[in-house]
């Protein structure tokens, strides 16, 4: 692209002076020619000035000396002058000779032929003047002199005189003419030899350049290409390093459990330490598949309504616990006034900050960490400092920090762990968000991370002017991970008996209830039958898939919250969580944090008073109890119905009247009843009579107990 | 969104008892039922008489059942949304029901919540259609 660009500015620049030299060269011949047509023209009027000029002379000397012979006495100075007479004459016809060859059609002729006639004249009249002379009759050639050939001289000598005057003219005309052109020309030729000289230059210069220039820039592409290739080597001997390393503790640990010689506390840390080890693999895992995400141009960027409050909040209980830990101060400083809500993509927000965040409590030994968060409503940008009084970056270790596969010094791995891809992914976020991370540093004294996301605030965006405002917006939120504050009942579709435990211990220690089921057609039997809450659906089950089975539940009018559960974090698995018809999902291996997170969304807060047994069925208490009153009456007749239809061994109608109970008794607050009608129903439809006799006798106990009950 | 317009309901159930509580259930959530009726056979004939909102099926009904009454209003293109309401809440049943017409599936015993559910799903079908 560049190498043809600057072919056609060559090609073209050149062209371009030979067309200019071209001009030059016919200017310059043009205005030659015509110089030296000029030349000629001078030339050839200065001849017929000449030759006019020539037979004037000779004409008056010839009537001077025709007028000294006049008056002269001796016939020997007469004839002397006689002589120069003659010379004078031929004198004149030379010139009037040359003048005749010289002259051309036209004005010019015109001028001459007024005077040709009188110079005929003129020399007749003379002639006759020497004739009375010779013939020594000096008084009449004296007469004949001044009478008559002097006069016609006088016109002669006049009319050669105006040619001589208009050849003149002519000739400082043409002059002129010829010195005018040639200072135009001269100009002309000086212009655009300048230009010529300029552009030949200055595409000398341009190509010189050019070409020092794409040289340098391939061999600076080639020293990058190799840069490039050395830091992936060294990332990758580095990531197997990386990798290697927790999974030999995760290993170690693993068989030291396995033997029995360990005591409590020694298998208790190395429960840790395999915990501990494991988030720390998955958190290499995740880096690496963002990296190689974003390096494929696979990472895709959500632009949703985002409170910048909630991510700093949820910022905040992850960071303060950390820093707490360590023994460091954490603070988030607001410049309001700040906007309420952003449009921007609130998951990468937080993995940048929380990256961020992260590495200033790692580098940082005493002090703390700190967020500054202020708004340029002018260039619609947020800013997020991330400042700490850590061990600092030196100045050339900055630009370093943000390429992937490099931390600032190799062993700071091995000193502070971490996979040296952390700031590179917020970097590249930073700019799909619309902002940029800068680094300002000193050795020892700590550092500031500068993160600058584009806000594209959401129409009428309110502003939050101060923190008072901020809590009493996100009183209710702010819940943190704090456990057992939760009631409700949980639907767990999972067919892993590990998570199964897992997420029941979880749920339990929140505090709400929990019912298991290990595929999604259960699930969705489970989901219509029973009230739940929530329901966490695995997306990957047997007999009937997570997607499958909420797909189901939404088509038969379930519309209370269900989350799934996702090995992958990818985009299209979540939209297909969504598509099907989920709330909100979670991502395997289940981050805690975000797991408590889903609980304190969907389920009511413990100090939520539980409804009241009629509430159930949004009826007042007396409508209920006359329904309730009703379906009891009926039940010693219904039971006895049944006994007798078990008598007669009328199976149809045992069926269909456990139907009937089954439906009604759970509806009126006697589950067991229904419990036991199903069983009766299924054991008659399956042609299984034999265990009927029991259940019908433990069905009419659990009627009478019913009654005693009410 | 607009405001709603009172739902109309019918209620079709061969127990007595789970008609009353249906009904009783319905009102709380402000529905207006239109009838009760005990068999799929007067059910067609109300549905097409009173043309409800909805209608909500029991399946296993004398004569007509629940899933039959699904079949004749499909064939009808009728509009009204049908609700089945019943104890077999097994899979093979919800896909039969969905694959017959169903637009929601109630299993019983149901909570108030269930029916409040599907109410809100017939307006959220609404507004789709607009």
């Amino acid at each position: 692209m560049q190498q043809s660009s600057s072919k056609v500015v060559i090609i073209t620049g050149f062209t371009l002076v030979m067309l200019l030299l071209g001009v030059l060269v016919v200017i310059a011949l043009h205005s030659v020619s015509n110089n030296n047509n000029k030349l000629y023209e001078i030339v050839e009027n200065q001849q017929k000035i000449q030759h006019v000029f020539t037979m004037r002379e000779a004409a008056i000397n010839r009537t001077l000396l025709l007028y000294k012979m006049v008056r002269m006495n001796d016939p020997f100075a007469i004839d002397e002058e006689y002589m120069s007479l003659i010379g004078h004459a031929s004198r004149f016809m030379d010139a009037r000779d040359g003048l005749v060859a010289a002259l051309e059609e036209g004005q010019e002729l015109d001028d001459w032929n007024a005077t040709k006639p009188l110079v005929t004249q003129g020399a007749i009249s003379q002639g006759k003047v020497v004739d009375l002379i010779m013939a020594d009759e000096l008084a009449a050639a004296g007469d004949l002199l001044s009478n008559e050939s002097m006069p016609i001289q006088d016109q002669v000598r006049s009319g050669l005189s105006k040619i001589l005057e208009s050849r003149r003219l002519v000739v400082s005309e043409e002059l002129e003419q010829a010195r005018k052109d040639n200072q135009t020309a001269y100009v002309l030729i000086l212009l655009l030899g300048i230009v010529a000289i300029a552009l030949g230059v200055s595409i000398t210069i341009y190509v010189t350049q050019h070409n020092s220039k794409t040289e340098g820039a391939i061999v600076t592409q080639k020293e990058l290409a190799e840069q490039a290739s050395t830091a992936k080597t060294y990332f990758l001997a580095n990531m197997s390093h990386e990798i290697r390393t927790p999974l030999t503790a995760i290993i170690g640990f693993s068989e030291s459990l396995s033997s029995n010689e360990q005591s409590e506390k020694e298998k208790q840390e190395a429960t840790q330490a395999i915990v501990r080890n494991s988030k720390h693999l998955l958190k290499i895992i995740n880096d690496v598949l963002d990296i190689s995400k974003i390096e494929a141009g696979q990472f895709e960027i959500e632009a949703i309504k985002t409170s910048p409050f909630e991510v700093l909040f949820e910022i905040e209980s992850i960071i303060s616990k950390q820093a707490k830990d360590k023994g460091l101060e954490f603070n988030i400083d607001y410049s309001f006034p700040l906007p309420k809500q952003i449009i921007t993509d609130p998951l990468r927000l937080k993995q940048i900050l929380i990256n961020l965040c992260g590495n200033a409590i790692k580098f940082t030994h005493e002090g703390g960490v700190n967020i500054m968060v202020s708004c340029d409503r002018e260039s619609m940008k947020m800013t997020f400092a991330v400042k700490d009084t850590g061990i600092g970056l030196a100045a050339e270790e900055i630009d370093k920090v943000f390429e992937a596969f490099s931390q600032a010094d190799s062993s700071t791995t091995r000193n502070y762990g971490g996979t040296g891809l952390g700031l590179d992914i917020s970097k590249q976020l930073a700019h799909r968000l619309g902002g940029e991370l800068s680094c300002q540093s000193e050795p020892g004294k700590g550092s500031i991370f500068t993160l600058t996301i584009g806000m594209k605030e959401s129409d009428k965006t309110e502003c939050i002017h101060d923190l008072e405002e901020v809590s009493v917006l996100y009183a209710g939120n702010n819940t943190g991970s704090s456990q057992g504050r939760y009631r409700g009942h949980v639907l767990l579709a999972e067919d892993s008996p590990d998570n199964q435990q897992l997420v029941s211990i979880h749920v339990r220690n929140a505090g709400a209830k929990i019912t298991v089921v290990e595929n999604g057609e259960k699930a969705v039997e489970a989901g219509l039958s029973g009230d739940y809450d929530l329901i966490l659906m695995d997306m990957q089950m047997p007999v009937m898939d997570g997607a499958e089975a909420i797909k189901m539940l939404r088509e038969v009018g379930y519309t209370m919250p269900i989350v799934s559960f996702t090995a992958n974090a990818m985009k299209e698995d979540r939209k297909m969580c969504f598509e099907a018809g989920a709330d909100d999902y979670l991502v395997k291996p289940i981050d805690m944090e975000h797991f408590y997170e889903i609980l304190s969304r969907y389920l009511p807060a413990a100090t939520d008073e539980p409804a009241a047994p009629g509430e159930q069925y949004g009826l007042d208490d007396d409508d209920y109890m006359v329904l309730v009153k009703g379906f009891l009456g009926g039940l010693p007749s219904t039971i006895e119905e049944m006994q007798t239809a078990l008598k007669k061994q009328d199976w149809e109608r045992l069926q269909e009247i456990s139907h009937q109970l089954k439906g009604t008794a759970g509806s009126f607050g006697y589950p067991e009843i229904t419990n036991t009608s199903d069983e009766i129903n299924k054991y008659v439809r399956a042609s299984e009579y034999q265990p009927v006799s029991d259940l019908m006798s433990r069905l009419s106990s659990q009627a009478a107990m019913a009654h005693t009950k009410s | 969104m607009n405001v709603k317009k009172q739902v109309t309901a019918l209620i079709a159930d061969d127990v007595v008892d789970m008609r009353m509580l249906l009904k009783k259930v319905l009102q709380g959530l402000e529905c207006n039922v239109l009838d009760k009726v005990a068999d799929g056979a007067a059910a067609i004939e109300k549905i097409d008489l009173l043309k409800p909102d909805i209608v909500f099926l029991d399946i296993d009904m004398p004569g007509v059942s629940g899933l039959q009454v699904l079949d004749n209003l499909k064939k009808k293109n009728s509009e009204v949304f049908r609700v089945i309401v019943s104890g077999q809440n097994t899979v093979e049943n919800i896909k039969e029901a969905i694959a017959r017409g169903a637009n929601a599936f109630v299993v019983k015993p149901y909570s108030v919540s269930k029916i409040e559910q599907v109410i809100k799903k017939y307006h959220e079908q609404l507004d789709a259609k607009g």
